[in-house]
């Protein structure tokens, strides 16, 4: 662009220099007057020469497009007016009243406007010379204030070529925070940013600043909930907390000037999402829709509980508190303990309650430990005559897992015990079971059994096939180690079993000792037990008499037998085994796979040494301090009829005892989850008294609380923004060491009020970071889960509750943010529309002045030529 | 056909004059001469050729009757009818979002195109033509309001650029009709957006860049690097990385029509009091649209902070502290320490002891007490559980607890807010706060419940990242405090920071449109701000915005409004008029 020639008030500008070169036509003129034959004068010639010229001149200068600059005298005011809810009608008033004053002192020639905002801004009166508005309308959305759309809107409505100034009325109550950024742009605009604060009058205010919720609850764990109440007058007020729409809390407050803390302890809200609303009805107040706040308490699944009792029916007492506890039980007998890891996942905590181990193959038991270990599980053993040692569970996995040993007791008064094991060795022992010989799993049974034993107690054993060898004579071993290894290298491969050379032997083993207790285990082939009676077999003992008879001569030389049967109840020999075993005043087992026989001889042992259960009262010792057991009275605790004895192992925590000291509460972690051992029971043969006793649900439902599973798997951490109408979510996938999850396939689904659902894919922005912005319902909560499918265990929900409109939380005028923004702040209305120090350049485009004096001059032109001239 | 200032046909009048003036007599010059014979001759053809004299005279009005029109019909600024309807305020949207820049086959950017024919229609601008313009990036606003200015109108269209941002056609053309709403007569909004403009159909484009140092190891960042093939040809090419202008490491790269290539890799990078942490990416190629080929990341450069210890000597502390880079750290005995230390330190630590008289109501600095702490606590508790970790907390952010045994613990009660102190308890076991943290304006305090010798928390992956966490936390840092922006993002800045790059300065609010490094300075230190587009809508330069086509009107026919050839004409045939009656062609 060309200035051409400064001016002293303006300076002129050409927009389309190069039509000057339509100028060159002007030759043409005059080189037709020199060839002209038309017979003009000088005069003449010279004259229509000069207004040819001239005409021609002016069409170019049009064409050209001349214009002439100066700088604007005038100003154009736009006043935004803030007409949100949290202007008061003072507020208001006061702003029309500044506006009336400014445009009263409007200089002529001044344009001013208005445009009304609150969620949106709206044109109340275009920029005009002579504003005039007779009422202000009454905008539509007016629960948010958004200031920054305001001054965007009214940078477009200026008219050209005036200096241009946005005087901003408003409380600065700025719910979109996006003021600052707009107010930026406008002054890059050359548009001058004054304001006006508006000032709310003092009126007593109560409103409902949050309300507080813990994060990850448990379902059934009681909170508090905690609101803050902020109120601007000491008053009182009413707060109602709602839970899912019923009212769960009533209370009178006093309201002190500032904030006021509101706590609504033990809540206990059923669910998953589960939305509190807070309602403050204060005696004084002005502004209602504050009053209100709501919550979400995002509440984890009920903790699932696995009960495998030997007797459910006796188990339901503890079931039942456990529920009560909102904790959800399966309760099972043995044939429903579990056989798998996918069973178990569905668990956070397994009770074995007084299942035998007879009942569990050792692979279930190996299961279990696993489960707890690598998967996190929590794990409990109750006591009970078919629990721990007696159960059959010593040198068992679940031993292994457990915080506790399962050794016979060395406690003095104990009787002494002589346990002679009589092993059959016939050739039908060589079978194999799951890679071991039926007669090295019998060997394993002996050698358990002596382990169980104590240093005074006589052990002895004998391998049998036609005739009795001893393997360890009936003595007390100080050193058992070598004994085991002797018992451990039995051999299998002769015929029999002899069972009357088998008896005699032994009664002439155990008849001399003098022990309190002489038992005998006889260990046979139920399909292969022979002699019977005595001389059935040629190389068998001689004499008279059945094997029947001489156990019970046994019996009355206080020598008892029982009889661990290899077999079915099909097979020939089991009738007479289970008879001898019943005349023997003895326990019969039969059993068809070979590898529980090691749990067999153990449970056998310590039932008949009696040093595992040890039913006498006893209270329970609380011995060290646990939230498993915190807040209950334990003095005032009723007896407990018996438990099992065990030894805690080295780094257990015994957090109960018996009174002789021995664990009854004993907790330890193990691998990744839990284990722990009650070693008497949670039903009415030992617990009794416990099961009216108030301390019983407390009791249980913290020991299991305790116990579960921890649900911080989630592969998730997610934090949440919102905007507008929007959650944006920020999602970090880290793994339990620190590294990034990078590449997930992150999906968000948003559940809505109306239980549609609606999934957006997160987009990963950052090593280890995802993002997703999802739309919110204009009310009430919303559940989000963010999943993936490469982690089908790490998903996690969450709720989001649209608190009442910011617009709502202030009534304050936010002094500061009209500082910043604005050039000038709180000017009187009287200076409204002095000179900006910014003056616009105003054009004037000259283009018809010089067409109208082309179109002037043409008829001089043509007249010119017409009239006569004298020569 | 109409006109925009139909005043002017009053100037029609005129004509009356112009025909009257061809009705003058011409009076005959008197020449005096020595005979008239030869002169007769000359009478006597001219009777002859009477019609032809008349029809001469006939043309000649009529030629001036033609230019007198024309010129009122300049003055009157005749616009077609098309134009009429398109509307006489008009408010032209100009496409500013970086997929402008791609460039057709011929080299020229859409951008340059959309301009120039944006030119062509603010040509037309007039009294009763006004047009706005609005520039649609990634917040839309508007550049001129209403305007008869041409000169106005082409100045601004010659200061607009296009950007680095993506946009929103929707806010653009809410915002244009917003900007119609208050005024009067027919209305109308063009687009001159990409669809108009075709461009190259390859491109690759970075999408994604991203660092971030590792939770488990700082000194460690991983990078993410996002490539996507958005044409119809396989594509072979390197990815050139470089730190601090230094080149890092070359990657290659095939990528077959519409596949993407994500790859993280880690990045260690030595600390220097020099180094800007600037990594940059470039695609070795020529394609449609350059700017996606560059892109931008900043690796933390945490400044050492000033940590204290005052112990009697513990040693997992002191291995740890060690082992973060990010801290330099002393150790004092908790004689030799007294409380106007704490004010030199961005944070002290007191391991199981705290100065006496201890206030936290009038202490100043911030500090971390371990095992023994200022708050209220009562009963020792035995093997607790942690209950609750708050994820969202900085202090527990990325920490797993996940079986940690704790011996035995204080029991520390969530206090009450007082003296301007709020508190809350990241890790909890049941109602128990393990951890308590609290803040005062900048002033934080956080409170360990127990002796990490007293758990096995010292030898999991947890115990760095809680303590280099909360460490960070009480020294005043953000997490993820390296802002990484896409072009025509908002960062609201704080007061006294300043961001800036080739001169250009922002404050309160830094919304940068050009992607780059930019310089963010405050009070207490200096950093980099990354700016990328990364927008799959922008790389995908082929597809076009469907939706707006019925809001494009017709193209301008040409460069010149009618008024100026109607000007133009008027001006030729003065000439041709003047040339053709000193031929006497015409009387």
């Amino acid at each position: 662009m060309v200035a051409a020639s400064p001016e002293e008030d303006g300076v002129i500008e050409v927009a389309r220099p190069w039509m000057f070169a339509l100028l060159g036509v002007l030759p043409l003129l005059w080189l037709a007057m020199r060839r002209s034959i038309a017979g003009w004068s000088t005069a003449q010639r010279r004259t229509c020469t000069l207004v040819r010229s001239i005409m021609l001149a002016l069409i170019v200068l049009a064409l050209a497009g001349l214009t002439v600059t100066r700088p604007s005298a005038e100003t154009s005011v736009l006043f935004l007016v803030d007409g949100s809810a949290s202007i008061s009608p003072e507020a208001g008033a006061s702003a029309r009243e500044f506006v009336a004053k400014a445009l009263a002192a409007k200089p002529r020639g001044d344009t001013a406007g208005i445009v009304g905002f609150g969620a949106a801004p709206a044109l109340w009166l275009p920029p005009g010379e002579y504003p005039e508005l007779a009422q202000w309308p009454v905008l539509d959305a007016r629960k948010a204030t958004d200031i920054g759309a305001a001054i965007d809107f009214s940078s477009a409505l200026f008219p050209s070529g005036q200096s241009r100034r946005v005087v901003l009325l408003s409380d600065g109550n700025d719910t979109e925070n996006r003021a600052s950024e707009a107010s930026v742009r406008l002054a890059a605009a050359g548009v001058e940013v004054w304001t006006v604060p508006l000032r709310n009058p003092e009126r007593p205010e109560v409103l409902v600043e949050r309300v507080e919720i813990p994060r990850r609850l448990k379902q059934g764990e009681p909170f508090d909930l905690v609101a803050n109440i902020r109120s601007s007058a000491a008053t009182k007020a009413k707060v109602r907390l709602y839970q899912s729409q019923f009212l769960v809390v009533e209370r009178e407050v006093d309201l002190a000037v500032g904030d006021n803390e509101f706590r609504a302890p033990n809540l206990q809200p059923d669910g998953n999402f589960v939305p509190f609303e807070l309602e403050v009805a204060p005696e004084q107040d002005t502004v209602p829709e504050n009053n209100r706040a709501s919550a979400v308490a995002s509440l984890r699944g009920q903790p699932r509980v696995l009960i495998v009792d030997g007797d459910s029916d006796k188990a339901r007492p503890l079931a039942d508190a456990l529920r009560n506890a909102r904790i959800s039980v399966d309760l099972r007998d043995g044939r429903g303990a579990p056989k798998s890891i996918d069973e178990l996942q569905q668990f956070d905590l397994f009770i074995l309650s007084d299942l035998s181990a007879l009942g569990l193959a050792r692979g279930q038991m190996d299961l279990y430990r696993r489960w707890v270990q690598d998967f996190g599980g929590g794990f409990l053993m109750l006591g009970g005559e078919s629990s721990f040692g007696v159960g059959g569970y010593f040198r068992s996995p679940i031993e292994q897992m457990l915080p506790v040993r399962m050794e016979h007791s060395d406690r003095q008064e104990l009787p002494t015990v002589a346990l002679l094991v009589v092993l059959d060795r016939s050739g039908s022992m060589t079978a194999q079971v799951a890679g071991q010989t039926k007669m090295s799993l019998a060997n394993q049974g002996a050698a358990l059994a002596l382990n169980v034993l104590g240093p005074r107690d006589y052990f002895g054993v004998l391998a049998v096939d036609t005739r009795a060898h001893v393997v360890a004579a009936l003595s007390r071993h100080g050193a058992k180690e070598p004994v085991a290894q002797k018992i451990l290298s039995i051999t299998a491969g002769g015929g029999g079993i002899y069972i009357y050379t088998s008896l005699a032997e032994s009664f002439q083993a155990l008849r001399d000792i003098s022990a309190k207790i002489k038992h005998v285990i006889l260990f046979s082939d139920a399909a292969d037990a022979e002699e019977k009676n005595a001389g059935e077999q040629q190389d068998g003992a001689k004499g008279t008499g059945t094997s029947v008879d001489l156990v019970t001569a046994m019996v009355s030389a206080k020598i008892t037998t029982s009889v661990v049967a290899l077999g079915t109840d099909a097979d020939k020999d089991t009738t007479f085994l289970r008879q001898l075993a019943e005349r023997g005043q003895g326990r019969f087992y039969l059993t068809s796979d070979a590898t529980t026989l090691p749990q067999i001889f153990s449970t056998e042992t310590l039932k008949v040494a009696q040093a595992s259960l040890v039913e006498e009262p006893t209270l329970a010792v609380p011995v060290t301090k646990s939230p498993l057991t915190a807040g209950i009275d334990w003095a005032q605790s009723p007896l407990l009829l018996g438990y099992n004895a065990t030894k805690p192992k080295l780094t257990a925590d015994v957090l109960l005892a018996t009174e002789r000291g021995e664990p009854l509460l004993t907790t330890w972690r193990y691998g990744l989850g839990q284990a722990a051992a009650f070693t008497s029971d949670a039903k009415a043969r030992w617990a009794g008294e416990w099961l009216n006793w108030p301390g019983y649900g407390k009791f249980w439902s913290q020991v299991v609380r305790g116990l579960l599973r921890k649900s911080d798997a989630a592969a998730f951490e997610v934090t949440t923004r919102e905007t507008g109408g929007d959650l944006e979510l920020q999602i970090d996938a880290v793994t339990p060491d620190g590294a990034f999850r990078n590449r997930l396939p992150i999906t968000v689904a948003i559940r809505g009020e109306d239980d549609t659902t609606s999934q957006f894919p997160a987009v990963q922005s950052a090593p280890g970071r995802y993002n997703v912005k999802v739309p919110l319902p204009i009310e009430g909560t919303t559940v989000i889960s963010v999943n993936s499918p490469e982690l089908p265990d790490g998903g996690i929900a969450l709720a989001h509750s649209r608190r009442y409109p910011r617009e709502f939380l202030s009534t304050a005028t936010n002094e500061d943010l009209l500082r910043r923004i604005g050039a000038r702040f709180d000017p009187p209305p009287s200076e409204v529309f002095t000179r900006s120090d910014r003056q616009l350049p105003r054009r004037k485009d000259l283009s018809n002045y010089f067409l109208i004096a082309a179109l002037s001059l043409l008829p001089l032109d043509i007249f010119l030529r017409r009239r006569t001239w004298r020569a | 056909m109409t006109f925009l200032s139909p005043w002017a046909v009053w100037f029609l009048a005129g004509i009356p004059v112009v025909v009257a003036l061809y009705f003058l007599r011409l009076k005959r010059r008197t020449i005096t001469v020595s005979t008239h014979l030869f002169w007769q001759r000359a009478l006597n053809q001219t009777s002859r050729n009477a019609f032809f004299q008349r029809l001469r005279h006939l043309f000649s009005l009529l030629l001036h009757l033609v230019i007198f029109v024309l010129l009122v019909g300049a003055l009157a600024r005749p616009i077609i009818d098309r134009f009429i309807h398109d509307g006489s305020s008009v408010v032209l949207v100009l496409d500013c979002r970086a997929r402008m820049q791609a460039t057709s086959a011929d080299g020229v950017t859409r951008f340059a195109r959309a301009l120039q024919s944006a030119r062509n229609y603010v040509r037309e601008a007039g009294e009763q033509r006004q047009f706005a313009i609005v520039k649609m990036d990634a917040s839309p606003s508007v550049a001129v309001p209403f305007s008869a200015d041409e000169k106005q109108l082409l100045e601004t269209l010659g200061t607009v650029q296009p950007t680095d941002a993506s946009g929103d056609i929707d806010a653009a053309i809410r915002l244009a009709s917003s900007l119609l709403e208050a005024r009067n007569g027919s209305r109308r909004v063009i687009m001159l957006t990409d669809r108009e403009f075709p461009a190259s159909s390859e491109n690759v484009g970075i999408v994604r860049f991203a660092a971030r140092p590792l939770p488990a190891d700082p000194a460690t960042n991983e990078v993410l690097l996002e490539v996507r093939n958005f044409g119809k040809s396989l594509i072979r090419t390197n990815v050139e990385l470089s730190y601090d202008d230094k080149p890092l490491d070359v990657k290659p790269l095939v990528l077959a029509p519409g596949a993407t290539s994500l790859t993280v890799f880690p990045v260690l990078v030595k600390p220097s009091r020099t180094a800007r942490g600037q990594l940059t990416a470039r695609l070795d190629t020529t394609d449609a649209l350059a700017l996606d080929n560059t892109a931008f990341a900043t690796i933390p450069l945490g400044r050492a902070r000033r940590i204290l210890l005052v112990s009697r000597g513990n040693f997992f502390l002191e291995r740890l502290l060690e082992a973060d880079s990010s801290v330099k750290f002393e150790v004092l005995t908790p004689d030799a320490f007294s409380l106007a230390l704490a004010e030199k330190f961005a944070a002290v630590i007191f391991d199981g002891t705290m100065p006496a008289g201890f206030d936290l109501a009038k202490s100043e600095g911030n500090f971390l007490f371990v095992k023994t702490t200022p708050f209220p606590s009562g009963a020792m508790i035995e093997q607790p559980l942690v209950t609750d970790v708050d994820a969202a907390h900085p202090t527990t952010r990325n920490v797993s607890l996940r079986n940690v045994s704790i011996l035995h613990t204080q029991t520390l009660g969530i206090p009450s807010p007082a003296d301007g102190w709020t508190f809350s308890a990241p890790l909890r076991s049941f109602e128990n706060a393990l951890l308590l943290v609290g803040q005062r304006r900048s002033q934080r305090v956080a409170a360990l419940a127990f002796d990490v010798a007293d758990s096995d928390l010292p030898l999991r992956v947890a115990f760095p990242l809680l303590l280099c966490n909360t460490i960070h936390w009480l020294a005043g840092d953000e997490p993820d405090a390296q802002p990484a922006l896409t072009a025509g993002q908002t960062l609201i800045l704080g007061v006294g920071q300043k961001v800036s790059r080739d001169g250009a300065e922002f404050t309160g609010a830094f919304q940068p449109m050009k992607n780059g490094f930019y310089s963010s300075v405050n009070a207490s230190a200096s950093s980099w701000i990354s700016v990328n587009t990364f927008s799959v809508a922008e790389s995908e330069v082929v597809s076009s915005s469907a939706e707006v086509q019925a809001a494009l009107p017709a193209r301008p026919l040409s460069g010149l409004p009618i008024w100026q050839w109607l000007a133009i004409a008027a001006l030729a045939l003065l000439v041709a008029e003047w040339w053709l009656h000193h031929q006497r062609r015409t009387e």
